[in-house]
């Protein structure tokens, strides 16, 4: 009885909740940003990617320093649901499925805004039928659809005895929704060979997620590393992208636990023991990616030469320089120096912390993309042999089309948590040490 | 309306600017003799074409038996192409070759006229090859002797050979080449000419801008040239930069085998979710 009693208790207090007022408002203005990038992206399919700052020298802007950031984010998933899982860190189970929540929403907008990048996106196709297997743009491709499957995968196995849960235990459920429940639990009944199947896929999927994710992000790198302009020649960039993209994505999760913890009072579950070992992971990646950022930036400035020279210039002391500074101060060495402390590591201080990073690693890739093409090989000159001066600033169409994106991500996110449980109420459930009957009444018994 | 009309008139009598017309005599001894006319105003160190306007080429010093017009280009310049069957129009009879150009009536120039004499000459040529690393081109010249009234050697004469390229012609031996008593010079071919692919160069033998002669051009090809061995087509074969069909076969292994072994992965995993599905319908 008393293990029911907790059963009961886990689904009362995880089971998803109709959103307030604040929840409506801020489902509300997410539409509304979208709705508002559906119509510049409506201008830009009419007009061309004229309506954009992009040009012949900066063909690349913030569409895809937002894709890159995406990615980037969407590394969460593997840190979580497959390092620390695969690891023993039994503190992460609460965080398991915001992380792949993270993750699903972010990887199905880094391809929607590569599609967006396109003056032509019924081109897409030419991808597949004439694509190159040696180009880094293929292998992109093909990596960030095998880890949105992973993803997915990742995020709706370990789902099944949830939804079992919700279908019998949630009261009060629209009857669509109880449909749905019933669908995606696929008649999940707890038996014991169910919950065998079940680990043995998740962690066949712990597992895969390693190499692919780290595939992700390294591919994504040989974007830019691959060609031979200053500031993108670099053997440092695989590294250095995956080490960001941990970082990135671990204020994520300290980000929406935050959010998740003070809507849905979960302070039982969302420990500030969790916040801290959080705080202490996010430390230790912020410093791993300093120093990926030294050798980034030491070895050329070292050397200051040919294009890099100008490149270097502009990043420390020029046009680029008030972004480049803020980045390291407010998105690095701010958040590290705070969350040194154990007091930094408390919920709150680690949340303003955790949004100060994402916010710095979102123009970190901005200074990524950008500035390098500032400093073409060939010279910019006019035909009259006046240097051209070569500049780029995002658009209105552009900063709408990036926010609805961004608003997209966060309104799957928003409709998951709003539908789904996301803290894995049967892992719980077996971390405290109830056995798979108590779970599901209707469970089979094993066979004597 | 009569000061209008004055006014209008004014308006339009522009002054014509002062064009100069320079013309050069080429015979080709494939049996074509050519003028090539320049039209052009000075303006202090700079020249300005005229171009899109009429030449007129005429076979008398009155100007008034027209050949042919020939319009300039955007250079300014015009050719005239006479066949040997009509060139006699413009015979003497001291032997003399004698062309007349004008600048015909234009809004924008004044009219002009010049004139080009020259005499006739030919240049027979013959390629010896003794061995294959001994070649000479072998030049006889020979031109139009006025007190003689006919052809004679013609003698230290300078002779330019050179073989033709894209964008300007390569010199073979000294700058020129001088005639003996009887006209003739043997001009040592290299070995080292690069030709194309069946080893072809077309050689030319020039009399230059001779003051009696004007030019003179022999043009032939020959296959004396080094055979030129096509680049290797560097995406023609399996590389990096090789075409879709033409990756390198390390790529194309490697890249499948992991596609197929992580989605082969994947769909056991995704087949692991059907038995789940198994085995609730059977518990049913």
């Amino acid at each position: 009885m008393e293990s029911a009693t907790t059963i009961e208790q886990l689904t009362i207090d995880l089971q998803p909740r109709k959103f307030g007022r604040a929840g409506q408002i801020w489902t509300g203005v997410l539409c509304l940003l979208i709705l508002n990038g559906v119509v510049s992206y409506i201008f830009q399919l009419k007009y061309g990617l004229s309506v954009t700052g992009m040009s012949n020298y900066v063909s690349w802007g913030i569409y895809i320093s937002n894709f890159v950031f995406f990615v980037a984010i969407s590394l969460v998933g593997s840190l979580i649901s497959a390092i620390l899982k695969l690891s023993n860190a039994k503190w992460s189970i609460p965080l398991t499925r915001i992380a792949e929540i993270i993750a699903v929403a972010n990887i199905m907008f880094a391809g929607l805004i590569i599609i967006v990048d396109m003056g032509r996106p019924d081109r897409i196709t030419n991808i597949l039928i004439y694509g190159r297997i040696q180009s880094p743009i293929v292998w992109d491709v093909l990596v960030v659809s095998t880890y949105l499957v992973i993803s997915i995968l990742l995020l709706y196995i370990p789902l099944l005895p949830d939804l079992a849960l919700l279908r019998d235990k949630m009261k009060g459920l629209p009857k669509w929704q109880h449909q749905l429940y019933k669908i995606l639990s696929l008649g999940w009944i707890g038996s014991e060979e169910q919950y065998r199947i079940l680990h043995k896929s998740v962690n066949m999927l712990a597992v895969i997620i390693i190499p692919v994710a780290l595939g992700i992000h390294t591919v994504t790198s040989w974007l830019f590393a691959s060609t031979l302009r200053g500031g993108w020649n670099s053997t440092n960039f695989g590294p250095y992208f995956v080490a960001g993209a941990f970082v990135v994505g671990a204020a994520g999760v300290i980000a929406l636990m935050y959010v998740a913890r003070r809507n849905y009072n979960l302070e039982k579950y969302l420990t500030d023991d969790i916040f801290d070992k959080m705080g202490k992971l996010l430390v230790m990646l912020s410093l791993v990616y300093t120093y990926f950022t030294i050798n980034e930036y030491l070895t050329p400035a070292f050397k200051m030469m040919g294009g890099e020279k100008a490149l270097i210039q502009d990043l420390f002391i020029g046009h680029f320089a008030p972004m480049f500074w803020g980045v390291q101060i407010f998105g690095v060495i701010i958040p590290v120096i705070v969350m040194l402390f154990k007091n930094g590591r408390k919920p709150l201080p680690l949340f303003i912390v955790a949004v100060m990073t994402i916010i710095g690693a979102w123009f970190k890739r901005y200074l990524i993309v950008i500035p390098t093409l500032f400093h073409p090989y060939l010279p910019a000159i006019e035909q009259n042999g006046v240097p051209k001066v070569i500049s780029y600033f995002p658009t209105w169409h552009e900063w709408s089309i990036t926010a609805a994106s961004l608003a997209g991500s966060l309104l799957v996110i928003t409709i998951l948590f709003r539908y789904l449980p996301f803290i894995s109420m049967w892992e719980i459930a077996e971390e405290e040490g109830l056995n798979h009957e108590h779970m599901n009444p209707i469970a089979v018994k094993p066979k004597k | 309306m009569v000061p209008v009309l004055v006014a209008a008139n004014g308006l339009h009598a522009q002054e014509k600017a002062a064009a100069k017309l320079r013309l050069n005599y080429i015979k080709h001894m494939d049996g074509t003799y050519e003028i090539k006319a320049h039209a052009f105003v000075k303006k202090g160190k700079e020249v300005e074409h005229c171009t899109g306007i009429n030449l007129g080429f005429y076979t008398d010093a009155d100007y008034e038996k027209l050949f042919k017009k020939v319009p300039t280009d955007e250079m300014g310049m015009a050719n005239l192409v006479v066949r040997t069957a009509d060139v006699a129009k413009f015979k003497d009879s001291t032997g003399h070759f004698h062309f007349y150009g004008k600048i015909e009536n234009n809004e924008k120039y004044k009219s002009q006229e010049a004139d080009v004499s020259a005499m006739e000459a030919t240049i027979a040529v013959n390629f010896k090859q003794q061995s294959d690393t001994e070649r000479f081109v072998q030049a006889t010249l020979n031109v139009y002797d006025e007190r003689a009234g006919k052809l004679i050697p013609g003698v230290k004469m300078p002779l330019k050979c050179f073989v033709k390229r894209s964008l300007c012609s390569l010199p073979v031996g000294e700058d020129l080449h001088y005639t003996d008593s009887a006209g003739y010079v043997s001009i040592a071919f290299p070995n080292d000419i690069p030709g194309d692919a069946a080893g072809a160069v077309t050689v030319i033998v020039k009399l230059d801008e001779d003051d009696n002669y004007g030019s003179v051009i022999y043009e032939k090809d020959v296959t004396w040239g080094r055979h030129l061995e096509a680049n290797e087509n560097p995406i023609g074969h399996r590389s990096l930069i090789g075409a879709r069909n033409n990756a390198p076969w390390f790529m194309v292994v490697a890249i499948n085998a992991m596609l197929f072994t992580i989605w082969g992965y994947l769909f056991f995993v995704m087949y692991e979710l059907y038995r789940i599905k198994k085995i609730s319908n059977s518990a049913k």
